[in-house]
């Protein structure tokens, strides 16, 4: 009977640890994560260059699922994980190509004229300002990336032309105003719309600007500055408008 | 003993085919919704995650036909995440 039970206990002992054994994730080696870190930076940067008209969203899509395939492979049967992360490998670089060659394909500036950065919106047509911000002639919109609300690059400049006004002018107050385009309904865009001025009213007050005298606001897309339904004018429409409040 | 056996046997062939068709059923409402997506225009109006969702379906099928239903599961719930997200920024949710 106690031998019996000794079997038992060495059994259940014996089935823990096979267990423990089987279930224990492998970790990556540093030439794995080193290559998985390469195929994520060639769509990301498939992302970066074709914005806004020149992003190949079904290739940089695949590239992304074959990128999370890949890795989960090298982690449960990396012996076999070779093809897989070829594969990844082989749809970020299409990924990479189709973006590059797009961009290749837009049309040259005229003479003269300095090409736009990869992640400068077009050039917008003339918004509906509001009369104060013509008045002042220098608060220009910034724009945002699809369905996001963090500050990019190209609109920094923009803030800090904001901020500066508000340091220089003490009684003035300015209303940040959130648009998106038509894409989505009402009460995302509503919500999108908040969480975009919001993001460039903590920039401003992080560039030192009063948070006391900045207010938000958000139109959704009930705003647009652009009707066509094309990335170009979806662009100009997901914006962050400044209006003096004297 | 042998009814210990059997008892075994029963309950791992119910916990196979319990893991099959709860497989089955994510891929066909991940199908289901990507077929919604496509149906109010996502595939223009949000490409990103109606591209996302279509690729982890492809990929929910894949894992199908090797037999690994668990990551079938994972990328099945992902494509239909992403395409209910297509949906909605497409204008085809609740309002």
């Amino acid at each position: 009977m106690r031998s019996h039970k000794l079997f038992l206990v060495a059994f259940v002992v014996l089935g823990v640890a096979l267990l423990a054994t089987g279930c224990a994730k492998r970790q990556l080696t540093k030439s794995e994560t080193a290559r998985l870190d390469a195929i994520a930076a060639k769509i990301a940067e498939a992302e970066r260059i074709g914005a806004p008209d020149c992003v190949p969203y079904k290739d940089v899509a695949y590239a992304k699922v074959a990128l999370e395939h890949a890795q989960h492979e090298l982690i449960e049967h990396w012996e076999t994980a070779e093809a897989d992360v070829k594969a990844a490998e082989a749809a970020a670089d299409a990924a990479l190509a189709k973006a590059k060659a797009c961009v290749a394909a837009r049309p040259k500036p005229a003479a003269g004229m300095a090409p736009p950065p990869p992640s400068m919106p077009p050039p917008a047509p003339a918004p509906e300002p509001s009369p104060m911000v013509e008045e002042k002639g220098a608060m220009a919109p910034v724009y945002f990336d699809f369905d996001k609300s963090f500050i990019r690059d190209d609109a920094k400049p923009a803030l800090q032309k904001v901020a500066d006004f508000l340091k220089k002018e003490k009684g003035a107050k300015v209303q940040v105003q959130g648009n998106c385009d038509e894409r989505g309904t009402a009460e995302y865009n509503m919500a999108l719309g908040d969480r975009r001025a919001t993001s460039a009213k903590k920039y401003l007050v992080g560039l030192g600007a009063d948070g006391n005298r900045i207010s938000t606001i958000s139109y959704g897309k009930e705003k647009p500055v652009c009707t066509e339904q094309n990335e170009g004018c979806w662009q100009k429409n997901r914006r962050g408008d400044f209006v003096v409040q004297k | 003993m042998k009814t210990i056996g059997s008892g075994a046997a029963v309950v791992l062939t119910c916990a196979a085919l319990f893991a099959g068709c709860s497989t089955a059923n994510a891929i066909q409402n991940a199908k289901v919704s990507m077929d919604k997506a496509k149906a109010v225009g996502a595939e223009e109006k949000d490409p990103m995650d109606y591209y996302l969702g279509q690729a982890y379906l492809d990929a929910a099928n894949e894992e199908t036909k090797e037999g690994d239903n668990s990551m079938a599961r994972d990328f099945a719930a992902k494509s239909q995440k992403h395409s209910e997200d297509a949906i909605q920024k497409a204008g085809g949710g609740a309002k």
